[in-house]
């Protein structure tokens, strides 16, 4: 029992550390309604970078910061691709995507850092006598309050509330005088920052950096807004972003109780997630259609 | 004030579906003019309004304001001059965030946006206000999303967030055709009360003769992206529907149009 409880701490801690990255993508998937799959590439350039500065002696906080310039950057990229040389926000994605493969490896020279008896945030706090789990849970929740508390007041000024708007109604935000150019552009370095921010955590907690780390990345961010909507149907733009990160921690116990059953092996994890996405992106469809019907249905009843 | 010299536009050139929509267009619409711009579906309005707002940049000639050159100006700059209201309704507000915040987002109209918060509760009586001038019952509503509101309400709400920042001209691309007959009445006083409240200065792309006629101090005609009718104060006055269709069919040549220009 201690063993299945020890486990669903774990999976929660881990949560946490992937709420960043689901944060990140909530901005660009809901706010900016821009289906980004830089995402993949820059949650390992989050963890590339992470672990080569921590091997070559750097500070863990180093690394942090520079993985989230690095995300930025990536974010950049693919906003430059769209806004700029107007290539559809999918494809400019893949692209960025693609490209970041190469960097990546570039960065790493190698496609595996491990960072085993290495200095990092977990380390630290390992050192202080919180143990493996401890160290996760507190690291997790700091990061992913930390992340949608500076989201909060972020999407709340004048510059988040014309990003907001722009998914909603980007003819409106012109129209109001703000580029919608721009505010893509910054909607898409926000949330690749983050996204890196979340490797390079997980890269962390994890001790390694790997080059495939960020693969289906996109699907789990997904699968973590789309489980927050439907346990916090949309209230308040705190909820909402409280809802993300609750969506990151379900899964994540959803998973590890899945990989409880018998025959499950770990890599038939990515189809089981693809099959969740798909299932609660029918949800809303499903739901309308069955409203519909019963409307008609009360209607035919009322002229019969 | 506003000043169209010599307006052509083209789309489609070189090709097949090459359109002359706007032929040569001169305007000028002095400081405090309400003109009602009238015509067919093709006739080039839609063109026009977006040539002043920026949407599109004539092929030849300029556009003025004052004394400054805006030929070229890219859209999201000219917010600072213009208020508009476009025809669909969900097109002039952001539907997931509250009035307050698309209120308070339109307070911003043309100016620098940085990292202050959005929200400011200074302005709040300032928005009861402007809310409370529409009779709607808004004003008690200011944290409710705009997705809730109806097509009347919506579009009522998007004069206002045109007119808070006051604009050099307002705007209007037949911000009443996508409502019911009731409630473009209903919107139609509200922008009376409004560009004469605030005294705007007002531009109304309308396919609505009757309302053309019944507001405004100056009404044009555009036909095939000419002007072929431009009249104002006492004149503008004595005119009637019938003297519309009837001068429509003068310059046209064509009698059967009047049913189309009318229904259209």
């Amino acid at each position: 029992m201690s063993g299945l409880l020890n486990s669903i701490l774990a999976a929660t801690a881990q949560g946490l550390l992937w709420a960043v990255m689901a944060l990140g993508l909530y901005i660009t998937y809901r706010l900016l309604n821009f289906s980004d799959l830089t995402v993949d590439g820059s949650f390992a350039t989050g963890g590339a970078i992470t672990a080569v500065v921590i091997t070559s002696g750097g500070s863990p906080l180093a690394a942090m910061g520079l993985a989230l310039i690095g995300g930025i950057l990536a974010g950049f990229v693919t906003g430059f691709l769209n806004t700029r040389m107007r290539i559809p926000a999918l494809l400019s994605s893949i692209l960025t995507q693609i490209a970041l493969y190469t960097i990546n490896l570039r960065i790493m020279a190698k496609p595996n850092i491990p960072l085993l008896n290495q200095r990092t945030l977990f380390s630290l706090l390992q050192d202080m006598g919180l143990g493996r789990i401890g160290t996760g849970l507190v690291n997790g929740l700091v990061a992913a309050t930390l992340t949608a508390v500076a989201m909060y007041w972020f999407f709340g000024s004048e510059i988040g509330a014309a990003i907001r708007a722009t998914g909603n109604n980007p003819a409106m935000v012109r129209e109001l005088g703000a580029n919608t150019q721009t505010t893509t552009l910054i909607g898409l370095m926000l949330a690749n920052g983050l996204v890196a921010l979340s490797g390079s955590l997980v890269s962390q907690q994890q001790g390694f950096a790997d080059v495939g780390m960020g693969l289906g990345a996109i699907v789990i961010g997904l699968a973590s807004i789309i489980i927050g909507e439907v346990l916090l149907p949309s209230t308040t733009f705190w909820m909402r972003l409280v809802g993300v990160v609750a969506g990151s921690v379900i899964y994540r116990i959803v998973i590890t109780l899945v990989l409880e059953i018998p025959g499950i092996k770990s890599y038939d994890l990515r189809l089981f997630t693809a099959i969740i996405v798909a299932l609660a992106l029918w949800l809303p469809q499903v739901t309308a259609a069955w409203r519909q019907r019963r409307g008609r249905k009360g209607q035919d009843e009322e002229h019969a | 004030m506003l000043k169209l010299v010599g307006v052509r536009k083209t789309f489609g050139f070189g090709t097949l579906d090459e359109n002359h929509v706007l032929r040569g267009i001169d305007l000028t619409i002095d400081a405090g003019d309400f003109v009602s711009v009238i015509g067919g579906n093709g006739a080039g309005k839609s063109t026009l309004l977006n040539i002043i707002s920026g949407v599109f940049q004539p092929d030849v000639g300029q556009v003025l304001l004052g004394d400054r050159d805006i030929t070229r100006m890219p859209e999201y700059k000219r917010a600072a001059f213009f208020g508009r209201v476009f025809q669909d309704p969900a097109q002039g507000t952001a539907a997931d965030m509250e009035i307050s915040e698309n209120l308070a987002m339109a307070s911003m109209r043309g100016k620098r946006r940085g990292l202050r918060q959005n929200l400011k509760k200074s302005q709040f009586p300032i928005f009861r206000e402007r809310l409370a001038m529409l009779e709607l019952g808004l004003e008690d509503r200011l944290h409710q999303r705009v997705r809730h509101l109806s097509g009347g309400q919506r579009q009522a709400l998007t004069l206002l967030m045109a007119t808070l920042v006051e604009p050099q001209v307002l705007l209007l691309d037949e911000h009443t055709a996508a409502l019911d007959p009731k409630t473009a009445i209903k919107v139609m006083e509200v922008t009376q009360r409004l560009v004469s409240t605030l005294k705007l200065t007002t531009l109304m792309i309308t396919h609505n003769m009757q309302q053309a006629i019944r507001y405004g101090n100056r009404l044009v005609m555009l036909h095939a992206g000419e002007i072929i009718l431009d009249v104002r104060d006492k004149e503008k006055e004595n005119l009637t529907v019938e003297d519309l269709l009837r001068q429509f069919s003068r310059v046209t040549g064509d009698e059967g149009v009047s049913d189309r220009l009318l229904l259209g």
